[in-house]
């Protein structure tokens, strides 16, 4: 039987990213599969990340960029995969690439497009905080910087006769005749890199999240903050105020979950960073239990953010209500329920399993665990020669990704010499 | 220091003189190698920094001339640049001297692993074209004179204790060595001294003769920035410079093997000149007159101690050092440094601080 | 000059010529000096435009290449492999981002076309002042010393050694592990230390000590496997700590046996005390709360007559089983109780355990056993190798990584890896998973049979300007500047370098440069776009 050093890693957030930099280092050639119409995963929604303040895009695009580039990384993206058979070092892999209806090699990125198209609506890049049209990139500076036509809205897909963006191209890029295809691979691995989901806080109705415009989630918030945001970077609440008093609530489903996320922590801490540079005079509260902060430099993190314990309360938020335009955080410390009153308040909702896991366990072969999670055994999956690395095996920051995806190109490598996977 | 040091009074002469026989000693019985100190010249009635290994020869020596010529730092760089070699010397010198010494070792140009740095209550110098035009030829300076250099007038450093071992006297105060380390105190014993006389009234005396040089320190650098405040009032300051460069060749601290300023790439074209006289009117020649200096402080101003030597050097009476000593007060003290003080620290270029220059508001350099 | 420039402006479609006069533009270059062609075109960095300028830089004999198009972080590749398919070689060529700084960012047209001009001007200036730049490769070694054969130490070990490599393990424990001895293609060092490291990546020298004798060992890569240990009570520093029935968590929990029977009869109370030492440490060490549930767990089932108590701070268990294992732990009936603790005090059987709680009030406890869970530090003799093979510590004295996120086993010396608690308190875990990271990073970067592909715009000293002071050896963090104890001149180590430029910054004598990016370079370049 030969081997084929070909791997397969499905998702192109930072954790296939760096599994696919590393397998290239090595010489195989990785066929990097994304659900998307462009890669980067949750990583790219952030402006800084924890402990160090990093400018995300900084951090991450210099990587993006290499791997577009890179002749060994053959990516496809709004693709997944349909079925998988075979064994390590002898898979057969199909996969199903929906159409972009845009031409990868001629389209420079220009966007001549998006400004001709009539239709918009909403951008889930964005958390729906804002538009964006029928053909688009999600937000400026996504890779690759080339749109795709959705053609759920897309009027004609349903069947109106517009041409508005092919005749605003100058490149002979938009191309209406693409059609969704069928790919069959052979592989000697696969890296599952499909990151973790977070839950609807709508679950819990009385955060009165989606009744209030001052109730916001962490991702929201990442977008406000983000120069490349719908509000280029302003924090306001969803009528255009921008709030005097913030509050910062931990733990959010995480005892309707019985998991703690790790992450929130550190990130409503780099929320502070956020606000006091946009907002110097709003005040922060933050309701927190038990806070997690499992690094070496997180204890000086905190000192940095949150000086003196500074807005720091210890309470669990028992519910939040409505007063007109302002919200009463109701909550309780040392037995007894007190309210503060605020006009902004932001969730950190717990991370879920990543949307789609079912499907995609069953079309890999792999199993779940009860809390819906990849089952794991260090980055090994219950099947030989496939591997799970990152959010899609529980709740991960971005240093836990990358280490798994280095120990899982590592153990894809050893997958497939040996036709057994590393444990 | 943590505790007041003692130190070992000294019989004889007054002044620094009184350090020779001890010198003469420390030859003699070779606990030593040699000594480095400044010796009247056997012509022209100056001084020169020479390296001394018979002992009698030391009869010349006056380790505190009226006037500067050679540098301390410079005299040492030139020896141990390459190394020490392991030589035991003994070097005498000024507290500005000294310190131009220690930056000179931070930067490498220096060893003072084998050298035990002696320094002294310095009077002041005066200024060295005078000097050699016959002037101004006092045979020693006192702590009341007035005629030393303007940039003594202002030293609030001169009685620094940056040596191993430093040498309080003048004003009535019988000389004391006081040992100010480890190395400073095995010479002492080595000399036979033991440091067992208080040195109360050396502190109090220097530290109100720093105090006077501070505020005078102050006021005149004060000025001379209003002065000085602007481009085009900082040209006239260097109104006469005639582009020698001599100030560069005679400071302790440039130590480059060739300027930047003196090299090629500083060469322009008659197009650009006439270019850049077109845009602003005229073009004084040769160019790079505020530059050369401008760099320099960029340069060097973290490292400059105040010796004067550039000033001392200059033929065409530009005040440079007290222009320098302007900047290098402000630069030095933006990154918490004082140059030559400290042979821990490290100096301020070569130093990251993850946080540096904030909170400072108002005057920066 | 004998130059043969050569400028093609792209015309990016509509993207740069609806904002630059491209007409007006191309006259404006003609006369540079060196220039033999300037074109436009309409897209040059398609397939189409690639070939066509590869063509003309062979047809037109062209010495140097400016193209004036998009940015060089999107095109740079590009137009550096159009130039070696043209026989140029890459670094002769210069590119002016006349889209992204220019066209996109410049509202009149007029004035967009000038700065174009002035962009273009620069690059020209530059580019024959720049010098061709080989590519150089070197050979390396493929083998790897480990330091530590611990867990982490073993588990990288058994990634690693093959047929085509060497692994060198190196403790200096003279008994090591069955699981480590018997993995072949190790070669185990017992009982020995790293005396000294020379040499760079690919071609490592590690000096070797042990009792009476040394050695040498010859590898590409090393991996730092040290590991970690438990702060001691000593060094917790809490009063009180030297009471009999106070004790440190031990790894084994066997060790607790001799305390659990000598335990009172009844319902004798057993405290653990979370957070010890963590003061005087100054991080949570993230890892313990999870090891003091499973310790209580087992102190369920071996001691189940215990009263237990658990005295804590924050409690930290991220990770899938962490909140479960918590929510477990409050089900057994342990009383839970926030406070930090200050002092111990053996008062007859029992210990008086006193704490700080939040509020800053003091509280005060009692229990016949005291298990004190310590915080994580980096293992004896962690500071002194750090020193020896010149990486970089953090303020908290384990092993710093390259970059905290994106580099987990990486550190600041280029072939020099860390795995396992040496970086920071792991659980078994993170353990397995750094070393698997490591290996992988070592397999991939260090290939056997493969050579190493070196840096091209890297630092030179010149000699002549050198004064020996090594400011450049002080900033360089990479460790790629050596001083040349003969010449007395500093020198770069080319294999290591990676053209960082912090030298150049750090020069008081502008001695040092990095090639393709030298003073003079830079200067002209400034001086045309400014003229």
């Amino acid at each position: 039987m030969t081997r084929n050093g070909d791997i397969l890693i499905i998702g192109a957030g930072i954790g296939g990213i760096q599994a696919s930099h590393l397998l290239s280092k090595a010489g195989h050639q990785v066929h990097l599969v994304e659900k998307t119409a462009h890669i980067g995963g949750t990583s790219i929604k952030f402006e800084d990340v924890f402990p160090n303040l990093e400018c995300a895009t900084c951090m991450l695009s210099p990587l993006e960029q290499e791997l577009l580039q890179d002749p060994n990384v053959h990516l496809l993206t709004l693709t997944e995969v349909a079925g998988l058979e075979g064994g390590p070092g002898d898979f057969t892999v199909r996969l199903r690439q929906r159409a972009r209806y845009v031409n990868l090699e001629n389209c420079i990125g220009c966007g001549a497009c998006y400004d001709a198209c009539p239709v918009s609506t909403i951008n889930e890049f964005e958390e729906g905080l804002s538009q964006r049209k029928a053909i688009c990139i999600p937000c400026a500076g996504t890779l690759p910087n080339v749109p795709r036509i959705d053609k759920e809205v897309c009027i004609r897909f349903k069947g109106q006769e517009c041409v508005a963006c092919q005749q605003a191209c100058m490149f002979e890029a938009v191309e209406y005749g693409q059609e969704d295809r069928d790919i069959e691979l052979k592989v000697g691995a696969v890296l599952v890199a499909v990151g973790s989901g977070t839950m609807d806080v709508r679950e819990l109705p009385h955060l009165s999240y989606g009744v209030h415009p001052g109730v916001f989630t962490s991702l929201e918030l990442e977008r406000l903050n983000a120069s490349n945001g719908p509000t280029e970077g302003k924090i306001q609440l969803r009528d255009g105020r921008a709030p005097n008093r913030v509050a910062l609530v931990h733990c959010v489903g995480r005892r309707e979950r019985t998991l703690c996320s790790g992450v929130c922590c550190r990130y409503l801490l780099k929320f502070r960073h956020y606000l006091r540079h946009k907002l110097p005079c709003a005040e922060v509260l933050e309701f927190h239990g038990d806070l997690c902060l499992p690094n070496k430099g997180d204890q000086r993190f905190l000192g940095e953010m949150a000086p003196d314990g500074e807005g720091l309360v210890r309470a669990e938020v028992v519910r939040i209500e409505v007063e007109g335009d302002y919200l009463k955080v109701i909550h309780r410390r040392d037995g007894r329920e007190a309210i503060e009153t605020v006009d902004m308040v932001v969730l950190s909702p717990a991370l879920t399993p990543p949307k789609g896991a079912t499907e995609l366990a069953r079309t890999l072969g792999v199993e779940l665990a009860d809390d819906g999670f990849f089952v794991v055994n260090g980055v090994a999956s219950s099947r030989p020669g496939i591997l799970i690395l990152g959010g899609a095996s529980g709740p991960k920051d971005i240093r836990e990704t990358v280490v798994e995806a280095l120990a899982a190109a590592g153990g894809a490598c050893k997958a497939v010499m040996e036709g057994e996977d590393g444990k | 220091m943590s505790e007041a040091p003692r130190g070992a009074t000294i019989q004889g002469e007054e002044g620094p003189r009184a350090l020779v026989p001890l010198l003469a000693r420390a030859l003699e019985k070779g606990t030593s190698d040699a000594v480095l100190l400044p010796l009247r010249t056997p012509g022209q009635d100056s001084y020169a920094f020479v390296l001394v290994k018979d002992p009698r020869l030391l009869r010349q020596a006056d380790p505190l001339p009226p006037v500067q010529t050679v540098t301390g730092g410079r005299a040492l760089s030139s020896l141990t640049r390459h190394g020490g070699g392991g030589v035991r010397i003994l070097a005498v010198m000024r507290p500005c001297e000294a310190r131009g010494a220690i930056e000179l070792s931070k930067l490498g140009q220096v060893d003072l692993k084998d050298v035990t740095l002696i320094t002294m209550d310095c009077p002041g110098t005066v200024p060295l074209q005078r000097f050699a035009r016959g002037d101004l030829r006092p045979s020693a300076v006192g702590f009341a004179d007035q005629d030393i250099r303007p940039i003594c007038q202002v030293c609030d450093l001169s009685c620094a204790a940056v040596g191993d071992l430093h040498l309080g006297w003048g004003e009535g105060l019988a000389p004391i060595l006081i040992p100010m380390d480890e190395r400073g105190a095995e010479a002492l014993l080595a000399m036979g001294l033991r440091a067992e006389s208080d040195t109360s009234e050396w502190r109090t005396t220097v530290s109100s003769r720093s105090q006077e040089r501070r505020e005078r320190r102050e006021e005149r650098l004060g000025q001379l920035r209003v002065a000085s405040s602007g481009l085009d009032n900082l040209m006239v300051r260097l109104d006469s410079c005639i582009n020698c460069h001599n100030c560069m060749r005679a400071c302790p601290i440039c130590y480059c093997r060739v300027c930047a300023f003196d090299i090629r790439r500083q060469e322009r074209s008659a197009n650009e000149v006439l270019d850049l006289a077109k845009a602003r009117g005229s073009m004084r020649l040769p160019m790079d007159t505020l530059m050369f200096h401008l760099g320099r402080m960029n340069h060097m101003s973290l490292n400059c101690v105040s010796c004067g030597a550039c000033e001392d050097a200059c033929p065409a009476g530009v005040p440079i050092a007290q222009l320098f000593a302007m900047v290098s007060d402000r630069t030095q003290s933006a990154f918490k440094y004082r140059a030559g003080m400290d042979r821990q620290q490290r100096s301020p270029l070569i130093t990251f601080l993850e946080k540096e220059l904030e909170g400072e508001d108002g005057q920066r350099c | 000059m004998n130059a043969r420039v050569g400028v093609y402006v792209c015309e990016c479609g509509n993207n740069i010529s609806d904002q630059v006069d491209i007409a007006a533009l191309v006259p404006m270059l003609e006369g540079a000096p060196g220039v033999v062609k300037v074109m436009s075109h309409r897209l040059l960095c398609s397939k189409e435009g690639q070939e066509f300028l590869a063509e003309e830089v062979r047809k037109e004999g062209l010495t140097h290449l400016v193209v004036a198009a998009c940015s060089p972080r999107q095109h740079l590749p590009t137009f550096m492999e159009v130039c070696k398919r043209g026989g140029l070689n890459p670094y002769l060529m210069q590119m002016a981002n006349i889209r992204e700084q220019c066209a996109w960012v410049t509202s009149d047209r007029h004035e967009a076309t000038e700065k174009a001009a002035r962009m273009i001007r620069a690059a020209i200036a530059r580019v024959v002042r720049q010098a061709p730049l080989p590519e150089r490769e070197v050979e390396a070694n493929p083998d790897v010393i480990i330091i530590g054969g611990g867990l982490s130490g073993t588990v990288t070990a058994s990634m690693l050694a093959g047929p085509e490599r060497r692994v060198h393990v190196v403790d200096r424990n003279p008994t090591l592990a069955v699981a480590l001895t018997s993995l072949e293609g190790v070669e185990t060092h017992g009982g020995c230390e790293v005396e000294a490291v020379r040499g760079f990546f690919g071609n490592f020298e590690v000096e070797l000590a042990s009792k009476g004798s040394r050695q040498e060992v010859r590898v590409g890569a090393m991996v730092v496997c040290t590991g970690s240990r438990a702060t001691t009570l000593q060094e917790m520093g809490y009063p009180g700590s030297e009471a009999p029935h106070v004790v440190v968590l031990p790894q084994d929990l066997e060790g607790l046996r001799p305390y659990l029977d000598a335990l009172p009869s009844g319902q004798p109370k057993v405290m653990f005390v979370h957070c010890a030492g963590r003061e005087r440490v100054g991080y949570c060490s993230g890892v313990c709360c999870l090891r003091s549930f499973k310790a209580m767990r087992w102190m369920v089932e071996t001691a189940p007559n215990a009263q237990l108590s658990c005295l804590h701070q924050d409690i930290c268990v991220p990770g899938r089983d962490g909140e479960r294992e918590y929510q477990g732990i409050l089900g057994i009936g342990a009383r839970m109780t926030w406070g930090r603790l200050t002092a111990l005090a053996q008062q007859g059987p029992q210990v008086t355990v006193s704490f700080r709680r939040e509020d800053g009030s003091i509280g005060q406890d009692a229990a016949d056993l005291v298990i004190l869970v310590p915080a994580t530090v980096p293992n004896h003799g962690a500071r002194a190798l750090i020193d020896i093979i010149g990486v970089e510590a953090g303020p908290a004295g384990f092993v710093e990584e390259a970059h905290p996120m994106l580099e987990p086993v990486s550190t600041s010396v280029k072939g020099i890896y860390v795995a396992g608690s040496a970086s920071g308190p792991r659980d078994g875990r993170a353990t397995s998973l750094l070393s698997l990271a490591a290996a992988a990073q070592i397999a991939a970067e260090l290939r056997p049979g493969k050579t190493l592909r070196l840096e091209a715009q890297t630092s030179q000293v010149c000699e002549a300007l050198c004064t020996g002071c090594r400011n450049c050896m002080t900033v360089c963090t990479y460790g790629a500047i050596e001083y040349d104890l003969v010449a007395q001149t500093c020198r770069v180590n080319e294999t290591i370098c990676r053209g960082c430029g912090n030298c150049v910054a750090a020069c008081p004598s502008e001695a040092i440069s990095v090639k393709g990016a030298t003073y003079q370079q830079i200067l002209q370049e400034i001086k045309e776009a400014v003229r």
